[in-house]
């Protein structure tokens, strides 16, 4: 999958044109909401909290629409904002040590399903136990198909740094995730 | 395992199968509704102002950090009513308006549990009074700021408010006993809370009535009802420090105003806005009186990025180790 950029919208996207910012966020929220959400998700370990943290960047994003702002790259936009909040909202559960939340990701039904589930839970719980940067890069890596040049931009890292993150992470979570991979494989 | 180290279909793979079936909610109308409650507020005048985000555990605030684990949350951080209206709200024919809300919820401070304000908007039943509204709020929303607290979320309390001849009396469904864990002064706070919330919507001050089913309530988690119930005064129940603008989560401008209440030693208030723990920004004002509730205002200039605004007492024990109340917000500068 690939984050398509508004290159057709020239209007909307540029400064001194009003915007229409109730059809940018139709727009926006069509293309990208569910995306984003699972992205969360791959990063807070909770469906809950990442609808939360999604739509805080939704409100961000539309009130910036509302305003007049400039937004060339919306969706880059969004997608650092996401990531931002995740990751103040990780640091916050850290201070408080709240309990951990169920990810709900499991939807028991057929024995197969159940199954699916666990091992759903089990890719979610490994990258929770990544260091913080390298699942960062690997949920935009793998999840988001981003460049390495787009990831280190979305981190405010260089791309060396996202490299060498990227191959940390990736070993890191083959390692938790062996038995998995035998299985599929 | 068979794959070779550059071949990263297998992880590709197993990620995003992980999230295939997750599926969100969460419209566009909600999303629209939250940023006219989240715009609405920054600008509205406040009583008393909200939120801690104390690293400290000290007394009820042990309690306080417990949660139940949840599944799904309530989406969004705004109110829970409007993350309850069902995504196509759209469609439903039940009139509904919006009110304007004061709903007093928890947070821990130096001094144990105190009561902070949140400022909402409720969608709510257009037949529904602001009373029952705000009472419905406070006994069962989670609160926006996540250093809140709501001691009644979990107890599965409903409750009938009414307001005659001057005075609020709240019919529960049940008497809710005390939860394990929560201490007498995290319980008399949590009865505060209701009072205050109550009280505000009502726009009165005295006393409130408890009662269950109709019938006169002994106590409530422990704390005497069977005479109504006072509404203590500010300066015994409210946090210290709060800050009141900007709200938690909230874009501002590279210049924006902190405005805030505080009770503290000769005035003083300090504060930081952090990435991280890295200090960017600090400095100091005083409120407009010292030691009873008064406002503060100081101005910030910050460049753009994503911030943690702490406002904080002094600590003027002499090293007894007191500590400090502290409030925060989560803010993005742009």
């Amino acid at each position: 999958m690939t984050i398509v950029l508004p290159e057709k919208m020239p209007g909307p996207w540029t400064q001194g044109v009003p915007i229409d910012a109730d059809s940018e966020l139709e727009q926006l929220h069509h293309e990208h909401y569910v995306r984003l959400v699972r992205l969360a998700v791959l990063l807070l370990g909770d469906v809950g909290r990442a609808e939360e943290v999604v739509q805080d960047s939704f409100v961000a994003i539309y009130q910036r629409l509302q305003r007049g702002k400039d937004l060339l790259n919306a969706p880059a936009y969004l997608r650092q904002t996401v990531v931002n909040r995740s990751r103040s909202t990780l640091r916050h559960l850290k201070v408080v040590s709240r309990h951990p939340r169920d990810a709900t990701l499991t939807t028991p039904g057929a024995d197969h399903d159940l199954l699916r589930g666990v091992r759903r839970q089990a890719v979610i719980d490994a990258l929770s136990r990544l260091p913080r940067r390298q699942r960062e890069v690997l949920a935009m890596r793998y999840y988001l198909d981003l460049s390495e040049r787009e990831i280190a931009e979305t981190l405010g890292i260089s791309s060396g740094a996202v490299k060498s993150h990227a191959s940390r992470g990736a070993a890191a979570l083959r390692l938790h995730l062996s038995a998995l991979l035998e299985e599929n494989s | 395992m068979t794959s070779a180290p550059e071949d990263d279909s297998d992880l590709r793979r197993l990620l995003n199968d992980a999230v295939s079936e997750v599926h969100p909610e969460g419209g566009t109308e909600q999303i629209r509704a939250r940023a006219r409650r989240s715009s609405a507020g920054r600008w509205m005048p406040l009583t008393v102002a909200a939120a801690v985000a104390t690293v400290a555990v000290i007394g009820g605030a042990a309690w306080l950090a417990q949660r139940q684990p949840l599944g799904r949350s309530a989406a969004g951080s705004g109110s829970v009513s409007d993350a309850n209206a069902p995504t196509g709200v759209r469609d439903s024919p039940t009139p509904t308006h919006l009110i304007d809300a004061q709903v007093y919820v928890l947070g821990s401070t130096a001094v144990g549990p105190r009561l902070f304000v949140e400022q909402k908007q409720i969608r709510t039943a257009a037949d529904s009074s602001d009373l029952q509204t705000v009472v419905d709020e406070t006994l069962t929303a989670k609160p926006a700021d996540p250093d809140y607290e709501n001691p009644f979320r979990d107890l599965g309390l409903t409750a009938r408010a009414t307001l005659e001849g001057g005075v609020v009396t709240i019919d529960l469904s049940s008497a809710p006993a005390r939860p394990p864990g929560m201490n007498g002064g995290a319980a008399r706070m949590a009865v505060q809370s209701l009072v205050w919330s109550a009280d505000t919507a009502g726009s009165v001050t005295g006393p409130v009535r408890f009662t269950v089913a109709g019938a006169a309530a002994d106590n409530v988690l422990g704390v005497s009802t069977s005479a109504p119930v006072e509404r203590a005064g500010s300066d015994s129940v409210m946090s210290t420090v709060s800050i009141t603008s900007p709200l938690e989560g909230s874009n501002v401008s590279n210049q924006f105003e902190v405005t805030g209440q505080a009770a503290t030693f000769e005035a003083n208030v300090v504060w930081e806005l952090k990435q991280g723990e890295k200090v960017v920004r600090n400095g100091y004002t005083t409120a407009t009186e010292c030691c009873t509730l008064s406002p503060y205002r100081f101005m910030v200039t910050a460049a753009p990025g994503e911030y943690t605004l702490v406002v904080h007492d002094t600590d003027e024990s002499d090293g007894e180790g007191v500590g400090t109340s502290e409030d925060t917000k989560r803010i993005t500068v742009e």
